[in-house]
C-alpha cells in the first residue's frame, strides 16, 4: 500500500526546543483495516498526528521515506515481511526514527526478538494508548 | 590102569587144565583163608602191591592199608557166611599210581575164599570221561536252547520242502502261533508270510541249496491276530543230527525300523512339497558359498531364472544378491558358517526381469543328507511389506502434518478474526471512555459500533468452534450433523440412507468428514446441480457414498483434501475410492470397519 494520500509534508521542529507545541507524528502499519481505524481514532483523540497508514512491510518502508514520521506503530505479523525485519530496515544506519511494535499476541511470545529489533518498545494491541507510546519515547 | 587110576589121572588132567586156564585169565586170582592168610596167588599179578613170592604165606593185614583190610575181611566173611559171591571195589596205590580194583569173592572149600581181582582203573576213567562229556553236551544243548529261544530273532527249522519242523519262542511271541503239531508240516510261506509275498518267499526257499549262499528276503508276515510284520529273513541250508537236509529260516522283525524309514520318507516328501510350495527362496549352500547339490526351489527359479542345472556349484551371491550387497552378505554367511549359528540379514536382489526386490535372509547350519554341515538359506521377499510400511509411515506423517496445518489454520483464523475484533473492541471502549465526558454523543456512536463488532466476533468464534469439531455430531449423531452440512451446502443434496443407530465415535467422525470434504469439493470444483449422500452399515462396516452430477475429473493425487480423507479412513483400516470420469460426475465411496 502506498502512503496515504493527502498527508502534508511537514517540517519537524526539534522536540527539545518547543516541548509543549510539538505534535508527534505517527505512521500506523497493520494489515487489519479495523485495527488501523481504531488506533487512528484513539491516538488522534490523545493528540497524536496520524500522518499515514500502511498495510504491509514494503508499504511501511515507502511511507516512512515519504512521510518521515516521528513514530511508526508497527504490527509484528504482516503479510510480506515480519515486523522485526521492517523495524531493522527502518532503524538501520542510525536513522532517527522510533518504532513501537504492536501485536495481538503477548510480548513474551516473541522472546528476545523485540529487544534485538532496534524498536523502542512493544505494546499489546489491546493495551494501546497514547500514554503507552509517549512513555516508550521518553 | 584101574578105574581109580583112571579117575585120578582124569582129575589131575582137569586140575592142570584149570591151572592153565587160571594162568591165562587176564585177572588176578587170590586165595586166602578166613583169617586172611594168602594160600595162592596167580593170574595177572601186575596189580599186586608186592611180588607174589613175598606175599604167599603172608597175611592180608601185612600188605594192604588198614581201611582196605577191614572192608576186604568183611566182604570175605560175608561170602563165607552167605556162601555166595560178594563184590567190592577198593583203591590202592600201586607203583606210585592210584588204581581202582574190583574183587569178586567166592567161598571155596573149607574157609577158603577165591577172590578174582580186576583192575578197573581204565574202565572207570572212561566212564567218568563219558559222564563229563555227556554233561558238557547237555549244557551245550541247554545253552543253545536258551540262545535260540531268547534271541530276538525268529528261528525256524524246516524240511527241504519248506515245511515247518519246529520254531523258537521268539517266533511264538512275535506271531502268536504255538510251536506244536497244528503247524508242524505246514509250509512257512503259507503259514506266516503275507499272501502277497508268499510266492516270493517260497521261491527263495526253493533256491536254497547246499554250497550256495543263504537266501535273503524282506517280506511281510501276518500274526495270528492279523497284524502285519515286516521281516528281514535269511534262509540257510543245514544238515541235522540224522544227516537230513533241512532249512533254517532266521527272521529279524524290522517293522519299527521300516515304519520309521517310511515316516522319514513321508517327512522328506512333505518337506519337499513345502519347499516347492513356499513363496520363499530356499536353497542349500556349501560352507564356501557354492549352491549344493540339494539345489534350489521353484521360487528361486522363478525369481532368478536359474534352476538346479545352472545354479548348483555357483556362489549364491552371484545369483541372488545385488552387486553392492555382496560383500555384506558374504560376511554374514561366513560368520554363520564359522559360529555354527543362525544369522539374519537383508539384501537386495535383481530378478531375471531386472526388478529390484528386498529380501530378508536367514542362514542356518544344516546337517545335510551326506552328514556334512551345509547352510540352509531362506529368503523372504519383503519388498511389498516394506512398501506398505513406507506408505503407513507416510500416511502417519501426513496425518500429523494435516493436524499441524489445521492448528495453524485455526490459530490464523482466531488471530485474524475474533482476536482482531476483540482488540478493536478494546480500543473502541477505551476511546469511548475518553470521550464520555467531553463528547457523550460521539462516545455513544463508538459504543454502538463496538456492539456490532462484538456480534461479529461472536459469530466468527461460533463458526470456528464448529470447524474444530462439529458439536452436532457429538450431541445428536451423524444424521443431524450431515443434515446441518446439507442445509449449508450451495446445491440441493439428497440424503438417501442414514443408519439410525450411533456408530463408534471415530467412525462417525470419519464419515462426517468424508461427507463434509466431499460437499466442499463439490461446491468448489464440481459445477454440479445435484448431490446425493448414502450411509449404510453392512456386514460389520459402514459404507458412505457421496455422488454428484458435475464435471468429474477429481483425482486422489490432486489435492491434499482427498489425500487427507484417505489417510483418515485408512487409519481406521478402511478404504476410500474415488470414481470420477471426465464429464459424468464424481462418486466417493469409503468403507470403514465398525470394530477394529
Amino acid at each position: 500500500m502506498s502512503p496515504a494520500k493527502g498527508a502534508a509534508t511537514r517540517i519537524r521542529l526539534d522536540a527539545s526546543l518547543c516541548d509543549d507545541e510539538y505534535v508527534t507524528s505517527v505512521l500506523i502499519v497493520d494489515d487489519h483495516p479495523s485495527f488501523r481505524a481504531s488506533a487512528r481514532a484513539l491516538l488522534e483523540a490523545e493528540g497524536f498526528d496520524v500522518v499515514g497508514e500502511a498495510s504491509d512491510g514494503r508499504g511501511a518502508v515507502e511511507a516512512v521515506e515519504q512521510l518521515d514520521p516521528d513514530v511508526v506503530l508497527l504490527d509484528v505479523q504482516l503479510p510480506d515481511l515480519t515486523g522485526f525485519e521492517v523495524c531493522s530496515r527502518l532503524t538501520g544506519n542510525g536513522k532517527r526514527i522510533s518504532v513501537v511494535l504492536v501485536s495481538s499476541r503477548d510480548g513474551s511470545d516473541y522472546g528476545p526478538l523485540v529487544a534485538e529489533s532496534g524498536a523502542s518498545g512493544f505494546v499489546p494491541k489491546a493495551e494501546l494508548s497514547g500514554a503507552r507510546i509517549s512513555a516508550l519515547l521518553r | 590102569m584101574t578105574a581109580d587110576e583112571t579117575s585120578l589121572d582124569g582129575l589131575e588132567r582137569d586140575a592142570a587144565r584149570l591151572r592153565a586156564l587160571l594162568d591165562a585169565i587176564p585177572d588176578l586170582m587170590i586165595r586166602f583163608d578166613r583169617d586172611g592168610t594168602y594160600t595162592d596167588i596167580c593170574g595177572n599179578t601186575s596189580g599186586l602191591v608186592r611180588t607174589r613170592e613175598e606175599m604167599l604165606g603172608g597175611n592180608v593185614r601185612d600188605f594192604l592199608p588198614e581201611n582196605v583190610v577191614d572192608r576186604v575181611m568183611a566182604c570175605a566173611a560175608r561170602a563165607l557166611d552167605t556162601k555166595s559171591t560178594q563184590t567190592m571195589e577198593y583203591a590202592l596205590d600201586v607203583g606210585g599210581e592210584r588204581r581202582l580194583f574190583e574183587a569178586r569173592m567166592t567161598p571155596s572149600t573149607g574157609d577158603e575164599i577165591v577172590s578174582i581181582v580186576r583192575d578197573i582203573t581204565p574202565a572207570h576213567r572212561l566212564e567218568r570221561e563219558l559222564a563229563e562229556r555227556l554233561r558238557e553236551v547237555q549244557h551245550e544243548q541247554a545253552f543253545t536252547r536258551t540262545v535260540v529261544n531268547t534271541a530276538p530273532i525268529v528261528l525256524m527249522l524246516c524240511d527241504d520242502q519248506g515245511a515247518i519242523i519246529r520254531f523258537n519262542d521268539t517266533t511264538e511271541r512275535l506271531t502268536g502261533y504255538a510251536d506244536d503239531e497244528r503247524l508242524w508240516g505246514r509250509k512257512v510261506s503259507d503259514t506266516f508270510v503275507h499272501p502277497e509275498d508268499a510266492t516270493a518267499f517260497a521261491q527263495a526257499m526253493e533256491r536254497v541249496e547246499p554250497g550256495r549262499l543263504p537266501e535273503r528276503i524282506e517280506c511281510r508276515w501276518l500274526t495270528s491276530a492279523g497284524d502285519e510284520l515286516v521281516m528281514d529273513c535269511t534262509i540257510n541250508h543245514v544238515v541235522d543230527g540224522q544227516g537230513l537236509h533241512r532249512r533254517i529260516v532266521a527272521g529279524l522283525d524290522v517293522t519299527e525300523r521300516e515304519r520309521s524309514r517310511q515316516e522319514l520318507v513321508r517327512q522328506r516328501d512333505l518337506l519337499g512339497v513345502v519347499a516347492r510350495a513356499t513363496p520363499n527362496l530356499l536353497f542349500v549352500a556349501e560352507p564356501d558359498g557354492r549352491i549344493a547339490w540339494e539345489g534350489v526351489n521353484p521360487m528361486f527359479e522363478e525369481v532368478t531364472g536359474h534352476d538346479d542345472s545352472t545354479a548348483c556349484g555357483r556362489e549364491f551371491w552371484e545369483l541372488v544378491v545385488a552387486p553392492e550387497h555382496v560383500e555384506t552378505v558374504r560376511a554374514e554367511f561366513e560368520a554363520s558358517v564359522a559360529a555354527g549359528e543362525v544369522r539374519y540379514f537383508s539384501s537386495e536382489l535383481v530378478t531375471q526381469h531386472g526388478e529390484r526386490r528386498l529380501i530378508d535372509w536367514s542362514c542356518r547350519p544344516l546337517v545335510g543328507l551326506d552328514h556334512r554341515t551345509k547352510q540352509l538359506l531362506c529368503g523372504v521377499d519383503v519388498t511389498e511389506r516394506e512398501r506398505h510400511l513406507r506408505e503407513i509411515r507416510a500416511s502417519r506423517a501426513r496425518l500429523v502434518e494435516a493436524q499441524d496445518a489445521e492448528r495453524r489454520r485455526l490459530e490464523r483464523n482466531l488471530h485474524d478474526g475474533a482476536q482482531q475484533r476483540l482488540v478493536s473492541l478494546s480500543l473502541a471502549l477505551r476511546l469511548a471512555q475518553a470521550k464520555l465526558a467531553a463528547d457523550p454523543e460521539g462516545a455513544g456512536d463508538i459504543l454502538s459500533a463496538a456492539g456490532d463488532e462484538l456480534a461479529l466476533a461472536l459469530a466468527e468464534l461460533r463458526e470456528l468452534a464448529r470447524g474444530i469439531h462439529p458439536a452436532m455430531l457429538t450431541d445428536r449423531g451423524l444424521a443431524a450433523a450431515v443434515e446441518s452440512l446439507t442445509t449449508r451446502a450451495p446445491l440441493p443434496v439428497e440424503v438417501r440412507a442414514m443408519p439410525e443407530e450411533r456408530l463408534p465415535a471415530p467412525v462417525e467422525a470419519a464419515v462426517f468428514y468424508v461427507v463434509s470434504e466431499a460437499l466442499a469439493n463439490i461446491g468448489k470444483y464440481a459445477q454440479a446441480s445435484f448431490a446425493t449422500i448414502s450411509v449404510v452399515t453392512d456386514n460389520g462396516r459402514v459404507v458412505v457414498e457421496v455422488a454428484d452430477d458435475g464435471v468429474g475429473g477429481a483425482d486422489l493425487a490432486g489435492g491434499t483434501g482427498l489425500r487427507g480423507l484417505v489417510d483418515r479412513v485408512e487409519a481406521l483400516d478402511g478404504r476410500l475410492e474415488v470414481e470420477s470420469p471426465e464429464g459424468t460426475g464424481t462418486t466417493i465411496v469409503a468403507a470403514i470397519p465398525l470394530t477394529r
